[in-house]
């Protein structure tokens, strides 16, 4: 891609050193997302996406570590900062949203105050000019009264509202770079649609480049325009959106666009079971020494086991690690 | 107001009219100050060897539904009849054999499963004593064949296990009682999607096999779809449609069920900013539902008496059961 680049991660690699060794929960991890692009992280739990998403926003914590790797937001290497500069950072030039708002949002001040404070800290407004910019953000998030809900409590929001008001406070500061993790999870079908609408729409508007994570291709086909697999801590695949769903290259990726039931196919095709991937995710403490998928993988080769595969290139916009695909690459 | 459903067969669980109402106690004295409406009225009934599937947003009252057929609640109003036998007004002794073919399969693998029991315990408890069969491991062992786990797991306790494994487990125990009736609430929503169609397909061929009927609780219309013969829509403690499978995603006739079924996110190349209908609002409170239709606050095609008119669950053709004024021309 030749656009410019809102954020590159290179070589990433977060462990965390339990008792029971080391969990290497990022291993190893590139992406890549565009200005204004919306890059969607699939993966299922313990792929290590949310780790991925904290490290970028370092917040890691022991026994958790950044032990390599390279995080250049709009040009500037963000590893190599102070942690005070790390904090301007934060709020300012990366936001972050989560699954559960009511988690992020502390019960005892008014959903106001707290988005009040954004403008307060990172663009010393006083109290009063806070509290109006907050009413504006609820209102452009689509919160009815925006005026009088400022006064009230995160328990007095409904699951779809809290979530519409945690975008609020990652918009504050216009962000040039939105974090979303697991966004629409926790919310119901329709007030999912509502929030995928409201974070386009916003995008739109601010320009803003997001990176999605989420287990629902569902919610990634809504959503984003280029998209990583996630697998034990490494991408698996890289690829755009389209591009997932005609052309998929990792066994991981096909066996998942094929497990999911689709809307239709039922009645169309007549019922038939649906496509699994056999066993377990590996444990992250003992991985193979080859490719993690292997155990799982109905293409599996002697070499899968022994030799863990680098990321081949398909095209400059796909990438997928897998021994098949060694005769497709191309080089750089 | 005729809500009776007949079936050819006789069915095995025929719900009449249930309403479950909780109380919302308050104060020093805990006066009752208000009712939880979640399920307020509604009949269906299930054929042999049957799966209903049930859907709805959080708060519809599909779970107290599962719960209250089980009679894990004394049901405020209406009757509940499994396999012929009123079982609404049953003493907790009365109700002791009538449970042994009644079970339930939860939707968290790891809440449900006793810690400090053993697999074998675990499954075969209620076995072992209703049976008086000194062979009960046998049982247990052929149980976990039959759920694809080793006979040998039975010695292992539930931490053991990963999630998809450990409702392998919940399946096996429920199975273990020869029940004519399960109650399978959101069974597979808190699995990693590659572990969903392991779980499911193994609950579609256990179906063939022992031929219980289903209420297969989720919220996930795609798998609904997939695993159900017929399925009913709730909407704040109502039932709004019930429907063949084919009839309720091919041609839903609520603007509840149509809105639901546009919502779901579209797993495929192009879903990115597609058109699909968006709700406007949030699910209304259980404790003060709306007057007349309880969706009217919400509906794209609101007419003046769904504000004051409760619409009556109409059989608009065969099977297709439906509570909508814009559907009532074909009952008056």
């Amino acid at each position: 891609m030749s656009t410019e680049l809102a954020l590159e991660v290179s070589g990433l690699k977060t462990h965390f050193m339990t008792p029971e060794g080391r969990v290497r929960a990022v291993d190893g991890v590139d992406m890549k997302i565009g200005k204004g692009r919306t890059l969607g992280v699939l993966g299922e739990s313990g792929s290590g996406k949310s780790v991925t998403a904290l490290s970028v926003m370092q917040l890691i914590e022991s026994p958790g570590k950044i032990v390599e790797g390279r995080i250049i937001l709009d040009g500037r290497d963000i590893l190599a900062i102070s942690e005070e500069e790390m904090r301007e950072v934060r709020g300012k030039d990366i936001s972050m949203i989560f699954q559960e708002p009511m988690t992020s949002l502390n019960p005892v001040y008014t959903l106001g105050d707290q988005i009040a404070e954004v403008f307060m800290v990172h663009r010393g407004f006083s109290r009063a000019a806070a509290l109006d910019g907050a009413a504006n953000m609820l209102e452009q998030v689509g919160i009815p009264s925006p005026k009088a809900r400022i006064h009230e409590y995160p328990h007095q929001f409904s699951g779809g509202m809290r979530q519409r008001a945690m975008i609020a406070m990652a918009i504050a500061c216009e962000a040039k770079l939105m974090i979303a993790d697991e966004p629409t999870t926790a919310l119901d079908v329709t007030i999912q649609a509502q929030i995928i609408d409201l974070l386009l729409n916003l995008q739109d508007d601010l320009g803003m480049s997001m990176m999605l994570i989420t287990h629902d291709l569902g919610v990634i086909a809504e959503t984003s325009d280029d998209v990583v697999v996630m697998y034990a801590g490494q991408v698996v695949e890289h690829v755009q959106i389209n591009q997932l769903f005609e052309n998929p290259a990792h066994p991981y990726t096909q066996g998942l666009l094929a497990s999911i039931p689709r809307l239709g196919a039922k009645f169309s095709t007549g019922k038939q079971p649906l496509k699994e991937i056999p066993g377990i995710v590996p444990n992250l403490i003992r991985l193979p020494p080859g490719c993690p998928f292997a155990d799982r993988c109905n293409h599996v080769m002697a070499r899968c086991r022994e030799e863990r595969p680098p990321l081949f290139k398909l095209s400059d916009t796909h990438g997928a690690r897998c021994w098949l695909q060694e005769s497709e690459a191309i080089s750089d | 107001m005729n809500m009776a459903e007949v079936d050819k067969v006789e069915p095995e669980l025929e719900v009449r009219n249930l309403k479950m109402h909780f109380p919302i106690r308050a104060g020093l004295l805990k006066k009752t100050v208000g009712h939880v409406f979640a399920v307020d009225g509604v009949s269906f009934s299930i054929g042999r060897g049957e799966t209903l599937g049930l859907v709805g947003e959080s708060g519809c009252g599909k779970s107290t539904i599962g719960r209250t057929i089980l009679r894990l609640y004394k049901p405020t109003a209406g009757s509940i009849h499994v396999g012929g036998k009123d079982i609404t007004h049953l003493s907790a002794n009365e109700l002791t054999s009538v449970r042994q073919k009644m079970q339930m399969i939860f939707q968290d693998p790891y809440g449900s499963l006793n810690p400090r029991f053993r697999v074998s315990e675990l499954i075969g408890e209620a076995y072992r004593v209703h049976s008086g069969d000194e062979n009960w491991e046998d049982h247990v062992a052929n149980l976990l064949d039959k759920v694809g786990l080793q006979p040998d797991h039975m010695r292992r306790y539930a931490h053991e296990f990963s999630g998809g494994q450990r409702q392998r487990i919940g399946i096996a125990r429920a199975l273990a009682m020869s029940p004519r009736l399960i109650v399978a609430d959101e069974p597979v929503s808190a699995l990693d999607v590659s572990i969903q169609a392991q779980v499911i397909n193994l609950l579609d061929s256990l179906k063939d096999e022992f031929g219980f009927s289903c209420l297969f609780i989720a919220h996930d219309l795609s798998v609904v779809e997939h695993i159900a013969d017929r399925v009913a829509v709730m909407y704040l403690g109502k039932m709004v449609e019930l429907a063949s499978d084919r009839e309720l995603y091919q041609d839903p006739k609520h603007p509840y069920t149509q809105a639901l079924i546009s919502a779901v996110p579209k797993p495929e190349a192009g879903a990115k900013r597609r058109d699909r209908l968006i709700l406007r609002g949030d699910v209304p409170s259980p404790i003060n539902p709306p007057s007349g239709c309880r969706f009217h606050t919400r509906c794209p095609h609101v007419l003046d008496e769904c504000r004051t008119i409760e619409p009556n669950f109409n059989e608009i053709s065969p099977g297709h059961w439906v509570a909508c004024h814009l559907h009532s021309e074909t009952s008056t």
